[in-house]
């Protein structure tokens, strides 16, 4: 990283700290978590600043570099022995909707780190099937299988009925069997 | 539907109001130099490159390792070089495992596209790198013996060129997604995640990377490097062109000149790596790092390995950012040692030591240290090093002894 890179480097992040920290909140579901996920992430994104800026789109660049390190964090040995998770974000709301939120919210921080990443990239990014392959390297294929996995367990544990209409991107699920199947 | 609910909570999760952050941007910059040195430093913390601490030498513009001489390729390097489609040059000697010389520069890019000039270099023993600037391109060149090429794992299906400190210092690997076209007639190959790279032997044994600037493929809409495992990387005419004239080997070897000189110390501490600031055509170093003794490297993968103290030193200009002493913590106690103004910050609990001269005959020297008995202290070694003025033409080629 040269000094002009850095300088570049820290004049974007200044920038970009707040949407960086709101997206590793939803994903690490506490601030402390979020912050040092920020952290690690801008420690890589200044060693591989040239690439991210030449990127066609920095922010899509970082955005994915965040995620995947969300993910290499929780595959590590440590993530793994210790539960270092704290309280989920606080959510205002009228009552009346209060307490289905928090219900989603337990069920969302329940999931699987990879397919609640997924769901962070489709749904707070709205990110495409596509784009969400491309900003966690691996294929449409994989996405939309995690997707329906993660609405699937999402639905049942909130004790919602199956849909009957799926737009094109939604999961399938099979109403003879109830299990989740990929579409397309 | 859940979908939207899921829409409606994220939303209200990440406008709640944000706490203090706890964040450091200086901090990121600070330990991606360390990660990046630190990477360059596994080499030596391997008991076997460690044994084989020989500084090596450059001959017949191919790297070899005085001291190990010619002998077969060690397995799974790739084998010889196999010959270019067009009558391409004969294959060089073969050449085992060897260390650079990290007081000297190896290669740098022959051309780049119009715009974009030499911006740092690093040197270390088992791999050294060339930055272009603004962004762009970067050559990492390893020494013979430090990369190989690994049969396919399950988990990608696709072979992975597996490079000591991983590819471009990633840590990682990166796989061999198809042929590329030969590079002065060695073979070539487009490398996948975390690239996507332009890899080369330039020579047997010896491997050279190329990182350079992409573009997203039209209609993904994110506006990412086709950096997947599962994606082809773009393959650039571009890419191949620097790589083409990229220079590697004795032919363009330049010393580096350092602003001090450290005396006093065993003979056994020596320069493992350094960070060069070309001025012109001459090679300034302003860091380096040194071993002094078995290196330690720390458990939790952070920070820099014990015995491996770093000095930065480089023309002071007050006043400046990136020349403001700050330290890794703790309160900086202000002394004078060997006539010069200095500040020194000592954390027991991280075993940590960082001294700082924001101007000592013209230079801004800082220097940082771990381990629990280091064999000198910051301000031991600030009394070993004999400053040499601002002035590089002044600078020295043996910065020890």
């Amino acid at each position: 990283v040269t000094a002009v890179q850095e300088t570049e480097f820290a004049d974007y992040v200044a920038a970009r700290i707040p949407a960086l920290r709101r997206l590793a909140l939803v994903l690490c579901r506490d601030w402390h978590s979020a912050d040092d996920l920020v952290q690690a992430t801008l420690t890589k994104l200044c060693q591989h600043w040239g690439r991210a800026a030449a990127a066609r789109s920095t922010d899509a660049y970082v955005r994915g570099m965040l995620v995947r390190e969300f993910l290499r964090e929780r595959r590590s040995l440590w993530a793994r022995r210790v539960d270092v998770t704290g309280q989920p974000p606080e959510i205002q709301a009228e009552p009346a909707d209060l307490e289905g939120l928090m219900d989603l919210q337990a069920a969302v921080s329940a999931l699987p780190a990879r397919q609640r990443a997924v769901l962070v990239l489709r749904f707070y990014c709205d990110l495409s099937i596509d784009q969400s392959a491309a900003a966690l390297g691996c294929t449409a294929g994989t996405i939309k299988s995690q997707t329906a996995k993660a609405l699937a367990t999402l639905r049942r544990n909130l004790g919602h009925e199956p849909l009957t209409s799926l737009s094109e991107q939604a999961p399938r699920i099979s109403p003879f069997t109830g299990k989740v199947t990929d579409h397309g | 539907m859940v979908e939207n609910d899921l829409r409606v909570l994220f939303s209200l999760e990440a406008n709640g109001e944000q706490p203090q952050a706890q964040i450091s941007i200086p901090a990121a910059g600070r330990r991606a130099r360390t990660r990046q040195r630190r990477r360059r430093l596994v080499a030596i913390a391997s008991p076997v490159l460690a044994a084989a601490a020989v500084i090596g030498v450059v001959t017949s513009g191919v790297l070899v390792g005085a001291g190990h001489g010619a002998g077969p390729v060690p397995p799974g390097s790739g084998g010889p070089t196999s010959p270019g489609p067009s009558g391409s040059p004969a294959s060089p000697p073969l050449a085992t495992a060897s260390d650079l010389n990290p007081l000297t520069v190896y290669a740098t890019f022959g051309w780049l596209p119009t715009g974009q000039h030499i911006g740092n270099i690093g040197t270390g023993r088992a791999w050294m790198f060339v930055n272009a600037e603004p962004v762009g391109f970067s050559l990492y060149v390893y020494a013979p013996g430090e990369c190989l090429v690994k049969p396919v794992p399950k988990k990608t299906g696709r072979s992975e060129l597996s490079c000591t400190g991983g590819i471009a210092g990633t840590g990682e690997p990166a796989p061999i997604v198809r042929k590329a076209p030969d590079i002065k007639g060695h073979r070539a190959y487009w490398l996948g995640a975390p690239g996507p790279y332009l890899a080369w032997q330039y020579a047997p044994g010896g491997w050279a990377a190329l990182s350079y600037p992409t573009k997203a493929r039209p209609g993904d809409g994110a506006g990412l490097p086709s950096s997947s495992q599962s994606a082809k990387p773009e393959q650039s005419p571009l890419a191949v062109k620097v790589a083409d004239h990229a220079v590697i080997g004795s032919a363009n070897a330049r010393p580096i000149r350092f602003p001090a000189r450290l005396s006093g110390v065993p003979a056994s501490w020596q320069v493992s790596s350094t960070d060069v600031r070309p001025q012109g055509d001459l090679m300034a170093a302003d860091l380096y790092q040194i071993t002094a003794g078995p290196v330690v490297l720390p458990p939790d993968g952070g920070g820099l390995p014990q015995n491996t103290p770093q000095i930065s030193i480089a023309p002071a200009v007050p006043r400046t950012a990136d020349q403001k002493c700050t330290f890794s913590g703790g309160h900086p106690a202000h002394e004078v040692i060997a006539g010069y103004r200095v500040q020194t910050v000592s954390l027991r609990g991280q075993h940590l030591q960082e001294l700082c001269a924001a101007d000592a005959d013209g230079l801004f020297v800082y220097i940082y240290l771990t381990g629990d008995h280091p064999a000198l202290s910051a301000r031991g070694i600030f009394t070993h090093l004999h400053l040499l003025g601002p002035d590089p033409a002044n600078w020295t080629t043996k910065p020890i002894g």
